[in-house]
Formats: C-alpha cells, sequence, structure tokens
C-alpha cells in the first residue's frame, strides 16, 4: 500500500510501547509533513541517546558516560541501596526527596513464565556491592508477584549484617477508603501502625 | 430479580420466538424435541454468554443461519417496581459474541455474573458430580467467584503463583539453582493458603444449605453433605506444614514440572452417611496423598460420584443449585432464578410435592416437564404454564436438540 520506506517508519513506531498500527500510521504522515528542520532533530536525539547513553558502572542506572549522576553525587550516602526493578523507578523515588542513598537497578524481575531468571537480573551486582561498606539495602521492587519474588530471593542472599527492609504496602494518601482494593487494604491493616506513637517500627 | 421474557432468535430450534414468564414458578409443559431444553439454554445463554451444555458454541446458531441472539428482559424485585434490564448476547460463529446490557455493549462478562443469579440444570449438569475434579472445582470457583470479588482475586493469584513455580520447576531441572525456586514456594503458599481459607468457608457455607435441602430431597432417612477433599487439610492446613510438603516432593515435582500438591487439586465429594453426623467427622486423611477412593470408600459416607443410583446423582446436583441460590440469596439478597430441565421425572410423588414447595417459596424457577400431571392442580393453578411448541406465528421449533 506505502512504499518500503513509510512502510518501514510505520512498522518501527508501532513497535513502540503504546503505539498501535493506526498511531503509527498517523504518525509517520505527520512526520513526512514536517520540514526536515522540524523532524530530524528528533532522529538526531534517537541517535545521540543511543550512542551517548550506557549503564552507570555502579548502579545500573542509565548513565552519559562510567556512573550515573547520582552516583557521582558525593553528598549522596553510600552505605545504603535502594534497588530497583528498572530504571524509570528511581524518578518517582528521587522526587519525594526522602532517600538520600544510591541505587541499584535490577533491570526487571524474577519471572520464570517470562524467562527471567536470577541470572539476567544485575544480583550478583548487587551482592557483590552489599559485601562491603553497606548497612542497609531497601528492597524497592514492585508490590507485585514477580516483584515480592524478586526481593525474598535477593533478601536470602545479602549477607546478614546487612539491614534489609522493604518498602510498605497501604493506602493512598489523600486516598478514600471506599475505593481501597482488597488486597492494598488488607497489606494496610496487616502493616498498620500504632496511633499513639506513629514512628515506632 | 426475575426472567420476564426470553427472545431467541436463531437459537437451536427456535427461528424466532418469545415467551414471557412471572417471578414465581413457572412450568413448561412440551413433549420430547419440543424446544424445552433449547429454551432454558437460550436464557441462561442470554444470562451467562455461555452455553451450560456445550463447548462447540456453532451448534446453537440455528442450522443454515449466521448469527443467533438471545435476549432476557429482567424485572425488578418483587417488592418494587424499577430495576427493569434488557440482557442481550449475540454470536456469530467465528466472530465471537456481544454482550448488551441495556443496550450499551459491555466488555466484560463480570457484569453479567454480578448482575443476576442464575442456576440450571440440563442433562449434560450431571457431569458435576460424574466428571473430573476439575469440573466441580471450576463451578464451585465461578459460583463463589461471581459472589466473592476477592475469592476470584485469590484464585487468580495463586494460579499466577502455581505457573511461575511450574515454569521455575523445569528450569531448575535443566539446572537452575535449587534456590530459585524458593521464593515462588513462598508465593505459592502465602497465596495457596489465602485461597484454601476462602474456599474452604464456602463449602462449609455451601453444606450447610446442602444438608438442609438434601433431608427433603435425598431418599428417606438418607443423610447427604457436601465435603471439601483437600491436600492441605490432610496436611495440616497451615503454611509451614504446606511449604514443607512442597519442599519434601520438589523431586518428584522437578520430575514432572508440575507441582502436585496444593488447591489446585482440591475436590469436592457429595456422600452419603446415612444420619446426621453429630460432630462431622473429618473427610479421610491418607498419608500418602494418593487417595484411591474406588478401593476404599472414606469413612466419610458414601460418595455419590461412585455408589450413586443415576436418581441419586441428578438429586444430588438438583439439591447443589438449590443449596447454591439459598448462598446467593443469603449474600446478595437476590432471589435468584433456577432453570431446571425435566427434574421431576426422576422424583417419587412426595419428593416432588416437597420440591414443588421449596421452589415456591424461593424466588424463580422455570420448570420444563414432559407431563404436567408431575405437578397437582393447585400446584399449576399457581404457577405459570408455558405449553411447548408457543402456537403463536413466531414460533418454529422444529428441529429440537431436547432430549
Amino acid at each position: 500500500m506505502y512504499s518500503p520506506a513509510v512502510e518501514r517508519l510505520i512498522t518501527e513506531l508501532a513497535k513502540l510501547p503504546g503505539i498501535g498500527p493506526r498511531t503509527a500510521q498517523r504518525l509517520a504522515f505527520h512526520m513526512l509533513r514536517l520540514r526536515p528542520d522540524e523532524i530530524l532533530p528528533l532522529a538526531a536525539a534517537i541517535v545521540e541517546v543511543k550512542e551517548k547513553i550506557g549503564f552507570c558502572a555502579r548502579c545500573f542506572n542509565l548513565a552519559e558516560g562510567e556512573l550515573c549522576t547520582i552516583c557521582s553525587d558525593t553528598r549522596r550516602d553510600p552505605s545504603v541501596i535502594c534497588v530497583v526493578e528498572q530504571p524509570a523507578d528511581i524518578v518517582p523515588i528521587e522526587r519525594t526527596r526522602e532517600f538520600h542513598g544510591l541505587y541499584h537497578v535490577l533491570g526487571g524481575a524474577l519471572s520464570p513464565l517470562d524467562g527471567v531468571d536470577p541470572g539476567d537480573l544485575r544480583i550478583a551486582e548487587l551482592v557483590q556491592r552489599a559485601e562491603t561498606g553497606i548497612t542497609e539495602v531497601i528492597l524497592a521492587t514492585n508490590p507485585t508477584m514477580t516483584g515480592e519474588a524478586t526481593a525474598m530471593y535477593i533478601a536470602d542472599l545479602l549477607p546478614e549484617r546487612v539491614r534489609v527492609s522493604r518498602l510498605a504496602s497501604g493506602l493512598p494518601v489523600g486516598g478514600d477508603l471506599e475505593y481501597a482494593d482488597e488486597l492494598t487494604l488488607g497489606r494496610a491493616l496487616s502493616g498498620r501502625r500504632d496511633a499513639r506513637r506513629p514512628h515506632e517500627a | 430479580m426475575f426472567v420476564s421474557s426470553v427472545r431467541l432468535v436463531h437459537f437451536r430450534s427456535y427461528r424466532e420466538s418469545s415467551v414471557s414468564f412471572t417471578s414465581g414458578l413457572n412450568v413448561i409443559v412440551g413433549e420430547n424435541a419440543s424446544g424445552k431444553t433449547n429454551l432454558l439454554e437460550g436464557a441462561f445463554f442470554a444470562l451467562r454468554a455461555t452455553s451450560p451444555r456445550t463447548r462447540r458454541e456453532d451448534k446453537l446458531v440455528t442450522w443454515g443461519e449466521g448469527f443467533a441472539r438471545a435476549v432476557v428482559e429482567l424485572g425488578g424485585a418483587r417488592s418494587s417496581t424499577d430495576g427493569a434490564h434488557t440482557v442481550e448476547v449475540g454470536y456469530v460463529p467465528g466472530q465471537g459474541k456481544r454482550v448488551r446490557i441495556d443496550g450499551a455493549e459491555v466488555a466484560s462478562l463480570d457484569e453479567l455474573r454480578r448482575r443476576t443469579q442464575v442456576f440450571i440444570f440440563v442433562p449434560e449438569s450431571l457431569l458435576l458430580i460424574k466428571g473430573s475434579p476439575a469440573r466441580r472445582r471450576a463451578h464451585l470457583d465461578a459460583f463463589v467467584a461471581a459472589l466473592d470479588p476477592g475469592y476470584e482475586g485469590a484464585l487468580q493469584e495463586m494460579n499466577v503463583a502455581l505457573r511461575q513455580r511450574n515454569a521455575q520447576l523445569t528450569r531448575v531441572r535443566e539446572g537452575a539453582a535449587a534456590a530459585t525456586l524458593d521464593p515462588w514456594d513462598v508465593q505459592l503458599v502465602r497465596t495457596a493458603i489465602a485461597l484454601a481459607d476462602r474456599r474452604r468457608g464456602a463449602v462449609a457455607r455451601l453444606s450447610a444449605h446442602f444438608e438442609r435441602v438434601a433431608c427433603h430431597l435425598a431418599p428417606e432417612g438418607a443423610h447427604w453433605k457436601v465435603t471439601l477433599v483437600s491436600q492441605l487439610d490432610e496436611i495440616g492446613n497451615d503454611a509451614e506444614a504446606y511449604a514443607a510438603a512442597l519442599r519434601a516432593r520438589r523431586g518428584r515435582d522437578m520430575q514432572r514440572g508440575l507441582t502436585l500438591v496444593g488447591p489446585h487439586r482440591d475436590d469436592i465429594v457429595f456422600a452419603e452417611t446415612g444420619e446426621a453426623a453429630a460432630g462431622g467427622e473429618p473427610p479421610a486423611a491418607d498419608v500418602d496423598l494418593a487417595v484411591d477412593l474406588a478401593a476404599d470408600p472414606p469413612p466419610g459416607g458414601r460418595d455419590l460420584r461412585l455408589y450413586g443410583s443415576q436418581g441419586e446423582q441428578r438429586t444430588a446436583v438438583l439439591a447443589l443449585l438449590l443449596a447454591e441460590q439459598a448462598y446467593a440469596r443469603e449474600e446478595t439478597g437476590e432471589l435468584g432464578t433456577l432453570f431446571l430441565d425435566d427434574v421431576m421425572s426422576e422424583l417419587d410423588d412426595a419428593r416432588r410435592r416437597r420440591l414443588v414447595e421449596m421452589l415456591m417459596s424461593s424466588g424463580q424457577a422455570i420448570v420444563t416437564t414432559t407431563n404436567r400431571h408431575y405437578f397437582t392442580g393447585d400446584e399449576l393453578a399457581a404457577a405459570t404454564v408455558v405449553e411447548l411448541p408457543l402456537t403463536a406465528a413466531t414460533a418454529g421449533p422444529g428441529d429440537a436438540a431436547d432430549g
């Protein structure tokens, strides 16, 4: 129907997450309508990001250079590591401004059904990092079954002297009990706190 | 809510027909091959988008036609006039089904299951007793899940954990470290215990209703009950015991690439215990878990699947449906609708009277029969009687698949 070049562009766009064939087609025609100076910067940006951005040698976050911006920030506390599944998970945690340690990006979660083994994740690298100078590891994998299983697997591998914690599950702030799902509410109940001494664990 | 009318278009033997019902007892009288079963199946299809009789759904479409449609009008509860709805399921072989509620298409069938409580007895329902444990589990799970979203969630979670563990079993057999199974054991134990608790509670409630109903329908002096037979009960029914059992059987599980112990192997047993058990003894605790029921009937009673007559098995299914109706009413306040195909012929006269009495005092029942004399004159006078074949010009049950 289209010339091979247009066809190829549509096919490539449709591979992107959240983009179906219809949207891919619309985007392709939009790009065809634009002047070269309007659209080529996008192509250049893609090339640049793939050339320049790699993984941080320490935490496997995205990095321009050997270490990511967080690992190279000397104000951060290097004795605490927060373990996340994906680089994107770092962003919301950073936004809280509550965490001042370093990260470790696993690159996914264990899922035998999807063929993801411990060897496919940066678990060995984490265990190695935890051997020296680390006092606490916070397991911030997703509260999904694969995330929980991954956290549990890692917790068993970490040295005894390291404190290992898991993010709490509970109700969203400003949320309404009426709209909470059972599982979340159940976890919130089992993890409830003393209302008189709310800051004690 | 009750079914106030059913309209079938190109459904089995019906080219285009409508039948109206009332909220109490409805009796459909017709000879063999007059379309009785098809009518019940069609009404059920409109309310559940699935046939209780076959998986070959293309068989539902009248021969030579391109689509089938079943429409049910629902009337409000007897106490109120509001709450009327139209539910419609259209089906084109090869293109799937479209479900509309009050004209608006719905994507999920959950909506149908939540809106209405329907229970159907067709000849194929006997497989509930005679068939595999998987069929009984599926029936129980679907029934409870429709009433309790928490049960459905627990069931889905357990199934995911089970599939993950099974996948990892294969990987460990192929050389992955045994420790990689540990987190999946933990996930399976957590989700399995959660499901088992809910399932045990559901079966206990169901059995209480079943025992009461069966008192009226089972042979004189017989006491029937429904029991959950679960490996988890046999190994002690707590998380640690289950975790230990999984560890102990890891080798065997690995060989098969399958988890051999868990609530996914539960069964439900319909048994006659002779007299009402005072304490209710626990089911047989077989040490090996490989229960050979045929060789050694459990002290829990005479298993109706193995030793019940055809008539007893049919009565047990009927009692189960009535028990489910009572359970659902307790849970939702809805009286629900029973579709019963030719259940009267198996019962003696005293039991027919008791069944009709139960039906008349509980929600809507749509009952088919070949013989109106299975009902008394008073009963028929109080019921809505529909004669098949329909005499209206629209009726045309010719190639009925009844019987």
